[in-house]
């Protein structure tokens, strides 16, 4: 997985393929171990048998050894019960007990302590001739025939374990392919999601149901997600325009036009280049929106800021610095567009008569300062301050040359 | 009329007998160690117990004999005298009859041939041939006359062997194990 998981942590694939490989485990030695007890229980049941029919045959076969005292007739007649797996010895006694034989097979018990285990009694015989009883046969089992099945039964396990852990191992791989492979390509989309905000990822369809609707239930997420960033975008947008803005004429505010200034004066810096500021402060605007309103006041400085802005050349930057102060950065300058001219006809385009719905013709009368950077300064205060005082300059020459300037056209 | 009725525990153990060694059966050796294979009691035993063993071991057809068995004794018994089979669980009647007198009544079961005439037992083996009647000898050491079953006097014992020719022109079934000790015993 491509997530950034510590190493401590276990994955969905190793508890899976654990947990698989526990359970198979369990199962194949639970089974093992009940088919072992099972065969155990039945081969001594059949080896009791075993013993009492070897028992019953050396009954028969010793009896008329026993008639005739002949013990080589018995060893004869006995002898091949002893070749038989799972007999060990075999005892033939006569009425008093004394031996007639007693034998041992030639093959030794594999393991004397399991037959003590398993077999510890021999069959007993008696044997009759005419209803009488003239002796007795004693035999006693040896573990060979349990010890061959234990022997086939942990073979068979062993085999029934590789072919478990093979198996684990075939499951495991195809585990991988249909669980694992799906829900890592799922996580890895999430995390690619969470990671870069790429709403617009989708999880493709898997063939595992819950898988399938956890996928398409992501995809619903993220198609809200998607939406909601998209509002939220616009929502900063918004603000950030509203915060560097100026709400009513819709031109860049004093913290937009500060942000602006540092930079041209960094841009130029570095270039070794000039700008020029230019401070426009509309005259007497203050009684004109005391005599005739907000309303009024307010409808002016749109016009004012709409006549402004289109003045501007493309690089240039304006601004509206608070009541009736504008600034244009006007950058570049330069020789074949000098800024008187631009100022005049700025000038003029302002002091175009503004027609106003309820009170007819309006003529603004605006007064202009200049400042030029580096020339007039190198801080963005200084050169402000300049721009300003050239600005108040104006004011008083238009003073002095046209009393009440900016008024009402009756 | 004579009954014998023997409660004996017949079946005692072989003492001193090498495992490995061809055994012939041997009385005396396990009933008495001290006493020498040729006494005349223990031979007697011996014989009588064979004798009891044999009959033992012998199937009448549609089980005729019932549970007590008429032997006769003809001729001279050489190895036991009197004939009184050691049969635990079973009664025999035993009598002596001449050979001229063996078809009278009662019938006999068995018929124990002692040292007899030629002709005598020649006559007696033609009649008995094709009936159920079972014969012991104790006088054929070849067991080539015609009894089905012959005492025979071994190195330290007396044994027994079979003639399977005669116990096969009999109607006698005759328990295979038997046969099988007295065919190798002959051997």
């Amino acid at each position: 997985m491509t997530f950034n998981l510590g190493p401590a942590r276990a994955t969905l694939h190793s508890i899976l393929a654990q947990f698989h490989f526990y359970i198979t485990l369990l199962a194949v030695t639970l089974a093992w171990l009940a088919i072992m007890i099972a065969g155990i229980i039945v081969l001594r049941s059949y080896g009791s048998q075993n013993l009492e029919l070897a028992a019953q045959l050396a009954s028969y076969g010793a009896e008329p050894g026993l008639v005739f005292v002949d013990p080589e007739a018995i060893q004869e007649a006995v002898r091949p019960l002893l070749d038989n797996d799972g007999v060990a010895r075999l005892r033939i006694s006569d009425s008093a007990g004394k031996a007639l034989m007693d034998a041992m097979s030639e093959k030794p018990d594999p393991s004397p302590r399991m037959t003590q285990l398993i077999m510890p009694a021999p069959a007993v015989a008696s044997i009759y001739h005419n209803g009488i009883s003239i002796g007795q046969v004693k035999v006693w089992a040896d573990s060979s025939s349990i010890i061959a099945f234990a022997r086939i039964g942990f073979l068979a396990g062993l085999g029934c374990l590789a072919i478990t852990i093979v198996g684990t191992l075939i499951l495991r791989r195809r585990l991988e392919r249909d669980l694992i492979q799906p829900l890592s390509a799922m996580t890895d989309v999430v995390h690619d999601v969470r990671l870069h905000r790429r709403f617009d990822q989708r999880i493709k369809p898997v063939d595992i149901a819950e898988l399938d609707r956890l996928g398409s239930d992501i995809n619903a997420l993220f198609d809200e997600l998607h939406g909601w960033q998209g509002h939220i975008e616009d929502e900063r947008a918004l603000w950030t325009h509203r915060a560097m803005h100026d709400t009513l004429t819709s031109l860049p505010n004093r913290a937009a036009f500060d942000e602006q200034l540092t930079a041209r004066i960094e841009r130029a810096e570095k270039r070794s280049s000039s700008f020029a500021l230019i401070f426009i402060d509309a005259d007497n605007f203050k009684q004109a929106n005391d005599a005739y309103g907000h309303m009024i006041g307010d409808q002016v400085l749109m016009v004012l800021a709409e006549r402004i802005k289109s003045a501007l050349r493309k690089d240039d930057f304006a601004a509206r610095l608070g009541g009736d102060e504008f600034v244009i950065i006007f950058d570049p300058v330069s020789e074949t567009a000098p800024i008187e001219d631009f100022v005049e006809r700025l000038r003029k385009r302002i002091e175009t008569p503004i027609s106003l719905a309820t009170h007819g013709l309006y003529s603004a009368s605006v007064s202009i300062g200049m400042a030029n950077y580096p020339k007039d300064g190198l801080a963005a205060e200084d050169i402000l301050t300049a721009a300003d005082a050239a600005m108040y300059a104006d004011k008083f020459r238009h003073r002095n040359l046209k009393q009440g300037l900016g008024g009402f056209l009756e | 009329m004579r009954t014998a009725l023997f409660y004996l525990a017949i079946f005692l153990p072989l003492a001193g007998t090498a495992p490995g060694a061809r055994a012939q059966i041997s009385y005396e050796a396990s009933l008495a160690p001290a006493d020498s294979p040729a006494s005349p009691s223990s031979s007697s035993h011996t014989a009588n117990r064979l004798i009891g063993g044999i009959i033992s071991y012998a199937r009448w057809p549609d089980n005729r004999a019932g549970s007590v068995k008429n032997l006769c004794v003809v001729g001279t018994p050489r190895f036991t005298h009197p004939v009184a089979p050691l049969l635990p669980g079973s009664r025999v009647r035993v009598q002596e009859r001449r050979s001229s007198d063996v078809g009278n009544e009662p019938s006999c079961d068995v018929i124990f041939l002692g040292r007899m005439s030629i002709p005598d037992r020649q006559q007696l083996i033609s009649w008995v041939r094709g009936k159920s009647v079972l014969t012991i000898t104790d006088d054929d050491p070849a067991c080539a006359y015609g009894a089905m079953f012959c005492l025979v006097q071994r190195a330290t014992n007396i044994g027994f062997s079979v003639n399977l020719d005669a116990v096969g022109r009999s109607q006698m079934r005759v328990d295979p194990r038997v046969l099988r000790i007295g065919s190798e015993a002959g051997r």
